[in-house]
């Protein structure tokens, strides 16, 4: 099954990675606020560093330009001072020959900024972008492939920190929806389907695993999203079992998802599928489905397969 | 003496009057046949290559021991072979219906491990059964079974498999060298020396 090792094999699902994430958890979440609070408070005429919380920088008169400067800022410090946690490699190549690793599965937003923060979601897709840029920049420097995909991920993340500067200036009374998410993930999505091309023109393949696992081959499965405007993730049923009696049940859901990014995978057994439709098209979708022979998945709004 | 005696093997190896001979050299190739056969074991290009060299330097060495040995040494060297044959693919048999399956039509045969792992245990009952976890895994045996008891299984498979072609190999080349005796015996002046 290819795409479970493309996007599962990173260390983030190794067993010291959970173990160190829960650990640090707390410590991110509030150092990185602390930070932002400082960067912040420094550029802020009359206070002093440490005074302002995130509410009150919300009122600061600030320009999205400079927002968007300082949560650069806190992404860099944040992907340098833990190369292990936030910094994890999300890009390779070569390693064991002939194989890449890309893994693009969001953090979870509270490892970066608390869930309720409306700017969690432009921090955490920031993170993910300078990780990917560090990756990049280091395995195929010269490469167009990654160019135009991650300036438009930071497009994205900019247009929706802009917005969110505009709102909280004047628009305050009428009530920001959009946190962005929609529109930065499809620039993810496009970076990965890119990635995958340049994967596929070089022959690079994902590693069966990094433990060196040899699942089945299974049969050619070619995922249709009708209307094209949804996440499709999936993950083995056993996983999906398995977190069902873990304690961390959510969290535990969360890690395991899986995105399918090509319209061709290969798959066998059982899965637990979750397909993501904007609100529009009623929300998000989950089910089971089974693969015992080439096939073709189909996913609707609301209809499952 | 030396060139006699090498000439003595190669014409032992070239002689195609024999079934037997026939079969050893049959026997060679088989590892081979592996490769196309998908019977999941692990490697199968270094092992059918192994194997093939193990069968070969093991026609070598008998050959070397028992060119002078009587001919009820040989009888006796055959029957252990055959004992050893018999052992190793009645081994090769069970590690094949017990430690390895097949998940669907068209795939690969996989090695299966033998101690679940603690927290697939869990979930294990008398309605979802280690087969299910199985399928429930995209059939990746390390995620039902421990690491160490799949590897177990793969060495398994490959100690049988070389085993049972190993000592077929040894069964054939007393037998050929009986049979070339026989032949001898019967027609010396025919004697072949290439």
């Amino acid at each position: 099954m290819k795409f479970r090792h493309f996007l599962a094999t990173p260390p983030p699902s190794t067993p010291s990675f959970r173990s160190r994430s829960s650990l640090t958890l707390i410590l991110i979440v509030f150092s990185v606020r602390i930070l932002l609070i400082d960067l912040i408070s420094v550029s802020v005429k009359g206070q002093t560093a440490g005074q302002r919380s995130l509410d009150q920088l919300d009122k600061a008169d600030q320009g999205s330009a400079e927002l968007m400067r300082h949560l650069r800022d806190i992404a860099t410090k944040g992907v340098e001072s833990d190369p292990a946690f936030l910094g994890e490699p999300r890009f390779g190549i070569g390693m064991p020959a002939g194989r890449y690793f890309y893994y693009d599965t969001p953090f979870k937003r509270a490892f970066v900024f608390p869930d309720s923060d409306l700017l969690a979601i432009p921090m955490e897709a920031l993170v993910r972008a300078t990780v990917f840029r560090r990756d990049f920049e280091k395995v195929v420097p010269k490469e167009p492939f990654w160019k135009e995909p991650l300036g438009n991920v930071l497009r994205s993340i900019e247009s929706c920190v802009e917005d969110y500067a505009a709102f909280e200036r004047n628009e305050r009374a009428g009530g920001w929806k959009g946190p962005c998410a929609d529109s930065i993930q499809s620039a993810f999505l496009e970076l990965g389907q890119s990635v995958q091309r340049y994967a596929n023109a070089h022959s690079i393949r994902p590693p069966d695993g990094l433990d060196g696992r040899s699942p089945a081959e299974g049969y050619e499965v070619t995922i249709i999203v009708s209307p094209p405007r949804a996440r499709v993730k999936i993950m083995t049923a056993l996983e999906y079992l398995k977190c069902g009696v873990a304690r961390d049940s959510k969290s535990c859901l969360e890690r395991e998802w899986i995105d399918q990014l090509s319209d061709k995978t290969n798959l066998i057994g059982e899965y637990r599928y979750r397909v993501e439709w904007p609100a529009d098209l009623n929300g998000p979708d989950e089910g089971h489905f089974g693969i015992t022979k080439r096939t073709t998945l189909t996913f609707t709004p609301n209809k499952g397969k | 003496m030396a060139n006699e005696s090498l000439r003595d093997f190669r014409s032992f190896l070239a002689d195609f009057r024999g079934l037997s001979s026939l079969g050893l050299k049959a026997t060679a190739v088989a590892p081979f046949a592996g490769i196309w056969l998908k019977t999941g074991l692990p490697l199968p290009g270094l092992m059918a290559g192994l194997t093939s060299l193990a069968e070969f330097i093991t026609v070598m060495c008998l050959f070397q021991a028992m060119e002078k040995s009587t001919n009820p040494r040989l009888k006796k060297g055959m029957y252990v072979g055959i004992w050893f044959s018999a052992a190793s693919m009645l081994g090769l048999l069970i590690v094949f219906v017990f430690l390895t399956m097949v998940p669907g039509s068209g795939q690969d045969r996989k090695v299966k491990g033998f101690v679940v792992q603690p927290n697939v245990a869990e979930l294990i009952n008398g309605t979802y059964t280690v087969a299910d976890a199985l399928r429930d895994t995209s059939y990746d045996p390390e995620k039902v079974w421990t690491t160490w008891s799949v590897k177990t299984s793969e060495i398994l498979l490959q100690l049988f498999w070389l085993g049972t072609f190993i000592s077929l190999a040894s069964v054939l080349t007393c037998f050929s060298m009986l049979e070339r005796r026989r032949l001898n015996a019967r027609s010396p002046e025919k004697r072949v020396r290439r």
